[in-house]
């Protein structure tokens, strides 16, 4: 009789358990609300491109709150509302596939809006791919994705290894005439890429390269490194990388007293936290121009200053780059459900290959048979006085470029 | 006599489930199995050395990443076929750790864990930084030549194949001379080598096979998820996962680690679903109390009948 | 003279390394718990400077006092509550030794969600006026907040020394280091020298981290670095030696620094755990340690 009663509890127990389980998984299979489409979106909502990660997530919300405030997308006859459906891939590769997996099969969404990380998008794309799902990619224009022949992915941004080509294009016309740049690049697969457009430039036009090194992505201190450039005392000092080592890589050059002529970074002084950290030091350094506020695009509904004055009222501040893309991929999105009349994929896919938007918040939209933005283009910012101001190209300045710049010490 | 008889029963009807399954299930659920059979596979490769011989090898994902990148270089730059680069990265991380393992596992205790974390350390940055694994760029491989569907079932019942294939190995050597050595290096390896056991020969073998199963489990990982970076696949947070599991399973035993890997891994994905932003302290906390509570092992709990008199045992016994 | 550069660089950032080092160093060598927690205390240790200063304005080196106490506070309660219960084990044979570690590791991811929790991901730095100022000597650049660190670590590890050999509480602490048995029959109660060790451990990685927040900029994901790190010095230094731990730090310092000029800056993190392993298996007991029978 006790044997009895031990064992039934026992396998209660077990039973309680795997129930238990079992139940809230289903609980979270999401059931398909009449007239809504599920955008599903997996991001750094932690780990160490959170910021990033929000910034894109901030910029969808405002896309899908102003949409639904208008009814919803137009797909064929109907309006659907739309769904956001977040997930954190704690900045992730491997978490970031698992969660595209999930949104797929599990989830059934409609549409996947890309992450923020170029790592992270080579693993996710890839489940996407396997599934046939169009991704639009706000953010992730590595050129390497671009490379595999997928057919499904689209990039907002323009290829990555022309993201510093203008800033090179600008610093050739100055006097006196820059001759020797040294590019440092973090060990990842945007930063590297970005970093093999610009070496291959910078030689073509003739410019001495004395240095063309990689450093560790999770690096914490650069100062030997940045003691050995200030010895080949290059003209001009290019980083790809991300928002951590910018300030970093300054703290340091100032450290060391050394200011090149030009200072440049990939990601960096697009963010106000930039010259909010650094203050007098962050004059004259410069950064690439994926979209500013003050730019003067436009698209079929608002300008980017009604974009500005929207967003601040939502969030109580202005928008950065992070915000417009991930906005931007919204509209995108808007313009492709209208033209493929529905919901499937082979004709979503169709639809954006049929695009041709000369007038977006981020500049121009149309795509090659893999993906990439032929339409996009990054200008040119440079910090001065505290403030970012857009250099180049020419039409869209709201400053002159200020060169060579001024020694740390005499700011 | 029927009390063995039931479990083998019971036993088959599970292996006739799992393999029953897919075909019924949703991709979702085949996907998770999936995971589960790898974190499975990993605990009980690594329970081979650490739960007979209680040495804790941290730094065991290094061949992890040894036999996913062989995988993905080996059909990469040198065109051969999957199942043949796979093979070829497990061996290559059982002769790794064979080499490798004779002159680190000389070392004792807490010096062994640390040195197989700087030898994982060591591995993954010289991965970043060489030409043949692209770096930091990251290794694409080749996308795999079937329809969706039926993929979701090739690695489902690849992972399953490996996890029966490991388990097998540690029962054997849980039940030949090897699990008697390392039983005996456990207690007391002076007094084995007195009575002249070569412990280190058995230290060595065991480290390499837990190391061929773990760089196998590797190698289908890599073409699973079909891309791999340095930082994800030596990632010590996947040997202190397995670890983990190994524990509250019950080291030593068979099925031990399999328990210990399928509740971390639902458990992991059921927070996941709810717990967005508290999933890791979720976990943490859940590791301390285990460690508190039930160091011995879920099996071990199991086998007291769920006495919560032997939970607070074990608080008593932890103390000084 | 780049060299020389490269040379002040490393030994100035190595004091830094030492600090880290040598809580850990301590907890390990007495009590043989290794803390997994020890890199979340650093960075815990950076918040409360960074906050300190960003709310009060209390000048970061006035904040260090704070930061140790709180952290102090902290590890005592930590190993009062959590890590007596299992530190029985660690007497056994098997892997009983191994759950403080385990534990410890649990304990820091859940500091870890706390802090992201409370506080985001974002990264912080705390910069003050005099942040970019710097020495500059026969061609070489030596930055003030560098030098005040090393001389801050330095100190600190001093004073850890002097209370180990001249207070009550530290000659019972090195006491069950040489004699665990021997020291309990002479009364000293050991899981109450367990509290003091590991809240001393915590007040310095406390310290470490107000140092921290000096030079780097941090986040709660974080802090792995310093763990890092501090395994490889504590080996390389040798257990529970607190010289050790700093000449350690200094020499680790020294060797990334060299390291990421003349070999690669890919290469600054491998050559320490190259350097680890061969130490282990070569020389165990490190320069300056006792080998440990354990």
């Amino acid at each position: 009789m006790e044997k009895l009663t031990v064992r039934k509890r026992r396998l209660l127990g077990i039973a309680l358990l795997v129930g238990m389980v079992f139940l809230i998984q289903f609980i979270t299979i999401g059931f398909a609300a009449e007239n809504e489409v599920k955008i599903g979106a997996s991001l750094s909502l932690s780990g160490k491109l959170t910021r990033e990660g929000h910034g894109l997530q901030e910029g969808y919300d405002f896309w899908a709150e102003w949409v639904n405030n208008r009814g919803g997308i137009t797909v064929g006859d109907k309006k659907y509302k739309v769904k956001m459906i977040y997930y954190d891939d704690e900045s992730n590769p491997q978490t970031s596939a698992r969660l595209f997996e999930k949104l797929i099969t599990q989830d059934k969404v409609d549409i996947i809006l890309g992450p923020y990380g170029s790592g992270i998008a080579m693993a996710s794309t890839t489940i996407a791919e396997r599934h046939r799902y169009v991704v639009i990619l706000p953010l992730n224009d590595s050129d390497e994705l671009y490379n595999r022949g997928y057919k499904y992915i689209y990039s907002v941004l323009p290829i990555a290894s022309r993201d510093m080509i203008p800033m090179v294009d600008l610093v050739r016309g100055q006097t006196p005439k820059p001759n020797s740049i040294a590019i440092i690049a973090s060990n990842s697969p945007y930063p590297l890429m970005c970093a093999k457009g610009l070496n291959e430039y910078a030689k073509q036009g003739g410019m001495n390269v004395v240095m063309n090194e990689q450093f560790p992505e999770e690096t914490s201190d650069l100062s030997s490194l940045l003691s050995l450039i200030k010895t080949k005392n290059p003209d001009l000092l290019f980083e790809t990388g991300y928002f951590e080592h910018s300030v970093l890589i300054t703290r340091q050059l100032k450290d060391q007293r050394f200011t090149p002529k030009a200072l440049a970074f990939s990601v960096g002084p697009q963010l106000p936290d930039f010259t909010k950290s650094l203050g007098k030091d962050a004059d004259y350094t410069m950064g690439v121009a994926y979209w500013h506020p003050r730019m003067k695009y436009k698209d079929s509904a608002f300008t980017i200053e009604q974009y500005n004055e929207m967003f601040k009222r939502k969030y109580g501040r202005e928008p950065v780059y992070l915000n417009a893309y991930g906005t931007a991929a919204g509209r995108l999105l808007e313009t492709a459900l209208g033209i493929a009349g529905s919901l499937n994929q082979e004709k979503i896919r169709e639809a954006m290959q049929k695009i041709e938007l000369a007038d977006t918040i981020v500049g121009g939209i149309k795509y090659d048979e893999a993906g990439r933005n032929i339409w996009g283009r990054t200008g040119v910012l440079q910090i001065q006085k505290g403030q970012a101001e857009i250099v180049a190209p020419e039409k869209a300045a709201t400053a002159k470029f200020l060169y060579p710049a001024v020694p740390w010490e005499k700011r | 006599m029927i009390e063995r008889r039931k479990n083998i029963l019971l036993f088959g009807i599970l292996i006739l489930v799992l393999i029953l399954f897919p075909f019924l299930a949703s991709n979702y659920w085949i996907r998770l199995f999936t995971g589960i059979f790898m974190y499975g596979t990993l605990a009980q490769a690594t329970n081979i050395l650490m739960g007979f011989s209680g040495l804790v090898p941290f730094g065991n994902v290094v061949f992890f990443g040894i036999g996913a990148y062989f995988t993905g270089i080996a059909m990469l730059s040198l065109g051969f076929p999957f199942f043949i680069a796979l093979v070829l990265g497990a061996s290559a991380c059982f002769v790794f750790a064979f080499v490798v393992g004779h002159p680190v596992l000389k070392l004792k205790g807490h010096y062994f864990a640390i040195a197989t974390m700087g030898i994982s350390e060591a591995i993954k940055q010289i991965a970043t930084n060489v030409k043949i694994t692209r770096g930091g760029m990251g290794l694409n491989l080749p996308l795999v030549p079937l329809e969706v569907n039926t993929s979701y079932l090739f690695f489902y019942f690849l992972m399953f194949s490996a996890m029966i294939l490991v388990t097998i190995a540690a029962f054997w050597i849980s039940k030949n001379r090897i699990g008697y050595a390392l039983r005996a290096i456990m207690s007391n390896e002076d007094g084995a080598k007195s009575i002249g056991i070569n412990t280190l020969h058995y230290k060595v073998l065991a480290w390499a096979i837990s190391a061929f199963f773990t760089g196998l489990a590797g190698g289908i990982f890599a073409y699973w998820y079909g891309y791999i970076d340095p930082p994800s696949v030596f990632d010590i947070g996947i040997s202190v996962r397995f670890i983990i599991m190994i524990l509250l399973g019950g080291a030593g035993t068979i099925v031990g680690p399999l328990l210990g890997a399928s509740f971390i891994e639902l458990l992991s994905e059921t927070v996941w679903s709810q717990f967005l932003f508290i999933h890791l302290g979720v976990l943490g906390a859940i590791i301390v109390l285990v460690v508190i509570f039930m160091p011995k092992g879920f099996l071990w709990f199991y086998r007291q009948k769920f006495s919560l008199e032997a939970l607070l045992e074990n608080v008593r016994k932890g103390k000084l | 003279m780049l060299i020389l550069q490269v040379l002040i660089n490393g030994i100035l950032i190595g004091g830094l390394y030492g600090c880290v080092a040598v809580g850990f160093s301590l907890v390990w060598g007495v009590s043989n718990i290794i803390n997994l927690s020890h890199g979340i205390f650093i960075m815990l240790g950076a918040y409360i400077t960074f906050w300190l200063f960003t709310l009060f304005h209390i000048d970061p080196f006035l904040t260090i006092p704070i930061s140790a106490t709180i952290l102090f506070l902290v590890g005592y309660l930590v190993q009062k509550f959590l890590l007596n219960y299992v530190v029985g084990y660690t007497q056994q044979s098997g892997f009983g030794v191994f759950l403080s570690l385990i534990l410890t590791f649990g304990l820091a991811r859940v500091f870890e969600n706390l802090m992201v929790g409370i506080w985001s991901g974002d990264w912080r730095s705390v910069t003050t006026t005099y942040s970019g100022l710097s020495l500059h000597l026969a061609g070489v650049s030596i930055p003030y907040i560098r030098i005040a660190v090393f001389g801050v670590a330095l100190l600190s590890a001093g004073l850890l020394s002097i209370f180990l050999y001249r207070s009550r509480a530290g000659m019972a602490i090195r006491a069950i280091t040489f004699n665990t048995v021997g020291a309990q029959i002479v009364g000293i109660e050991l899981d109450r020298i367990y509290n003091i060790t590991f809240a001393l451990g915590a007040a310095l990685a406390g310290i470490a981290g107000s140092l921290v927040s000096l030079i780097y900029s941090f986040s709660p994901f974080l802090s792995t670095p310093y763990l890092s790190w501090a395994f490889v010095i504590v080996v390389m230094g040798g257990l529970g030696s607190i010289y050790g731990a700093i000449a350690g730090g200094i020499l680790l310092g020294i060797i990334e620094s060299v390291a990421s000029v003349y070999v690669g800056p890919g290469y600054q993190q491998a050559i320490g755990f190259i350097i680890l392993v061969l130490l282990l298996v070569f020389r165990p007991q490190g320069l300056f340690g006792k080998k440990f029978l354990k």
